[in-house]
């Protein structure tokens, strides 16, 4: 993991994802002097990420900042398919996202050019 | 005192008594605001505001082998619940959720040392049963500096961190309805009232280092090297290396989620 990542995390709070925590957190953090920019690319493609209720989101995340895979853990492993053991099952999520396979995440991707597609029946478009 | 190459025995004189006092602060927020609907919670008090306990009980903190700076060790269960109990009545150190054996819940490290004073640094992972629930801090922290000399205690001081968030509270509702959230109590603590000493200590390691050295024996992944939203922005690029995030409700090396 040293070797080949950079590791990071962060909380949901943090990151405003928790909706009636972000005004007392917001106010201490006035009142304490401190900041958080949740503001940069790195958040942004966090959030990204988030999983619609996930209480615990696993991403991997390109040097630029390109959303690569991304796993709700509570579905972990069999969201990714069937594995006997669990740390095989992260070992594989870890490679197939740097290998572009984008484990977790949707078969599509969206970009500035293309931003939504008709998979089946249902639209997704990208939210800014 | 003896001293086995850089090795101390740490020794107690079981002949005076020590002073403690708690304070709990009301929770300021948390995830379900039962801060505010739930009675038990919202009123929470510290059990006992000042106790004296005879040194004996600090025994527990004391390894049983002399150790050198840096080696943890870990605390006995006995004293440790004692001082626990002056902040609520039923504390306990298997929690709720699932996380690892409750015997292994409590360790101390040797942080540094002179020929006056020691100081020893600690981490207990332990949550209060409540009438209808339970809270569980992130984790309590502390200290314990030691006259060598005279086999004394010179400060205690034991607390729950003011991160973020800090407190995984349960509450059991009339229906039977069990119900989770985070939240955050600004000041919960046990500590004496003596006044910190500069002391200038012969062998030492920082806080941060002693801090690390207990973490390690709790979480096994504490051997990833962890860095923070920003350095990730600025190591990635220039590394040219992909970014492993773990995004969760609760802090990753506590027990508050």
């Amino acid at each position: 993991m040293n070797n080949n990542f950079v590791n990071t995390w962060v909380t949901n709070a943090e990151l405003g994802r928790t909706q009636r925590l972000r005004e007392p957190i917001a106010k201490r953090r006035i009142r304490e002097g401190k900041t958080f920019d949740s503001s940069h690319v790195l958040a942004k493609a966090i959030m990204k990420g988030w999983k619609k209720g996930s209480p615990v989101d696993c991403m991997v995340i390109s040097h630029e900042f390109e959303l690569l895979g991304g796993i709700d853990y509570n579905y972990f492993p069999e969201c990714l398919g069937e594995f006997e053991d669990e740390v095989d099952a992260y070992i594989y999520f870890l490679k197939e996202s740097v290998a572009g396979k984008r484990p977790g995440l949707a078969n599509i991707i969206l970009t500035p050019e293309q931003p939504s597609q008709q998979v089946l029946n249902i639209s997704v478009k990208e939210i800014e | 005192m003896h001293t086995l190459s850089d090795k101390i025995t740490i020794q107690l004189s079981d002949d005076t008594e020590v002073s403690v006092k708690g304070y709990i602060a009301p929770f300021e927020y948390d995830s379900s605001d039962f801060h505010v609907e739930w009675d038990e919670l919202a009123n929470i008090r510290v059990a006992e505001p000042e106790k004296q306990y005879p040194a004996s009980v600090f025994q527990s903190f004391l390894p049983s082998e002399p150790v050198s700076v840096g080696e943890c060790w870990q605390i006995q269960e006995e004293g440790a619940l004692t001082l626990l109990r002056q902040l609520s009545p039923c504390p306990q150190l298997k929690l709720h959720i699932n996380s690892g054996d409750p015997s292994r819940a409590m360790w101390a490290c040797l942080r540094a040392y002179n020929e006056e004073y020691l100081e020893i640094l600690f981490r207990i992972h332990a949550q209060f049963v409540l009438n209808s629930g339970w809270l569980t801090p992130s984790q309590f922290a502390g200290h314990l500096m030691i006259d060598r000399r005279q086999e004394k205690i010179v400060s205690f001081k034991l607390h729950v961190p003011k991160t973020t968030l800090n407190f995984d509270i349960g509450w059991t509702q009339e229906d039977g309805h069990a119900a989770a959230a985070i939240g955050y109590c600004p000041q919960m603590e046990l500590y004496t009232d003596t006044t910190s000493l500069d002391v200038e200590f012969s062998k030492a390691i920082t806080q941060e280092e002693a801090k690390r050295a207990l973490v390690s024996c709790f979480y096994e992944f504490q051997r990833i090297d962890w860095v923070s939203l920003e350095e990730a922005l600025e190591i990635a690029p220039a590394q040219q290396k992909p970014i492993h995030v773990i995004s969760v409700d609760g802090p990753l090396f506590d027990e508050s989620c």
